[in-house]
């Protein structure tokens, strides 16, 4: 479960994600934190997609996402936005585990944000 | 030089390494040991970071590290000590680490190939060797017989962000640092930097050679080359 020291963590390993996380949203929460998130990347034109290793709901793996891949906008560089995938996964937690590793991992700029 | 009436070891494992108690033991001040260190972050972390935060001033911390698996980096140990920085509270370390600490220091700043990460790694790192004091400890030419008389850290040297600068250089982006060779006089980009050493002198650099039409390289030792502004 995502505690405060967690997000505390990303926020020492990158200030830009740090002052534009705070500034949209100075009284955060833990509990939020991924919609929350996930919020200024939508807002900043960024999507994501999910692969799972079984579509089918009665799988044994069915929760077992085999990567999220992270869009951005399409640029002259960079005709369909692709940024970054992560893989393997638990569906609850693909989302978070991948904006972690984006903020952390420096894969986007965040000075360039609005 | 500030004293130190105490000495707290840092271990991850359950029991100190011989080499360390080896050096421990020629030290008469008390020594206290806090085990299992990294792993106790993620059992419970508020009280073990109050309990950092509590350590006298006279309290010189004594590691031998292993930066390897997931939940042992380098890089949750630097998060770690830059908090402690951004809540004001300093430690001085004295780290002794087989293959050289200065230069394992070098090789992280070196293998991010990143731009923006690296720049960060650089900016962290700065941070605390700015705000810590931190000592390597030269295990291979440390005077035992000295030890109880003069005391650990008069025989280490702090590192510094600014000693690490000399001797790093950034090849990640190509074309970027150019080198000239003190012999002759020629100007040649910087392809690769050999880290792989025990020592700073040691360290080697691949040249790229373009006026041939054809990539070739070389390699030169810090002393041969200087950098061009």
């Amino acid at each position: 479960m995502l505690e405060r020291h967690h997000v505390e963590a990303h926020f020492t390993e990158n200030r830009a994600w740090a002052k534009l996380f705070k500034s949209r949203f100075p009284n955060w929460t833990p509990a939020t934190w991924v919609e929350d998130a996930w919020s200024i990347f939508a807002d900043n034109g960024y999507r994501y997609t999910f692969e799972r290793y079984s579509e089918n709901p009665d799988s044994k793996v069915y929760c077992a996402v085999k990567c999220v891949d992270l869009f951005g906008p399409i640029t002259e560089d960079n005709d369909d936005g692709f940024v970054v995938g992560y893989g393997d996964s638990h569906d609850s937690v693909a989302l978070q585990q991948m904006l972690i590793s984006v903020i952390c991992n420096f894969d986007v700029d965040f000075t360039k944000f609005k | 030089m500030k004293a130190f009436n105490n000495i707290l070891v840092l271990e991850n494992d359950n029991e100190v390494p011989s080499y360390i108690s080896t050096i421990l033991g020629l030290i008469s001040a008390p020594k206290d040991y806090w085990y299992n260190f990294i792993w106790s972050f993620y059992h419970n972390r508020d009280e073990n970071m109050k309990r950092l935060g509590s350590i006298p001033e006279d309290t010189l911390l004594f590691a031998a590290p292993s930066f390897v698996g997931a939940e042992n980096q380098f890089s949750g140990y630097l998060n770690l000590f830059l908090q402690l920085a951004e809540s004001g509270k300093k430690l001085d370390i004295a780290v002794v680490y087989y293959d050289g600490f200065f230069m394992y220091l070098l090789k992280f700043l070196y293998k991010e190939s990143n731009q923006l990460k690296n720049e960060n790694n650089h900016r962290m790192l700065k941070e605390v060797l700015d705000f810590h004091n931190i000592y390597e400890v030269d295990f291979h030419n440390l005077d035992f017989d000295e030890l109880e008389e003069k005391g650990l850290v008069s025989q280490c040297k702090r590192i510094t962000y600014e000693a690490l600068a000399e001797f790093y250089f950034d090849a990640h982006r190509k074309a970027n640092t150019k080198i000239r060779i003190k012999d002759n006089g020629k100007v040649k980009d910087l392809i690769h930097v050999n880290y792989f050493c025990n020592r700073p002198e040691d360290i080697k650099l691949e040249l790229g050679d373009k006026s041939a039409d054809f990539f070739t390289s070389s390699e030169y030792e810090l002393h041969e080359i200087e950098r061009v502004k």
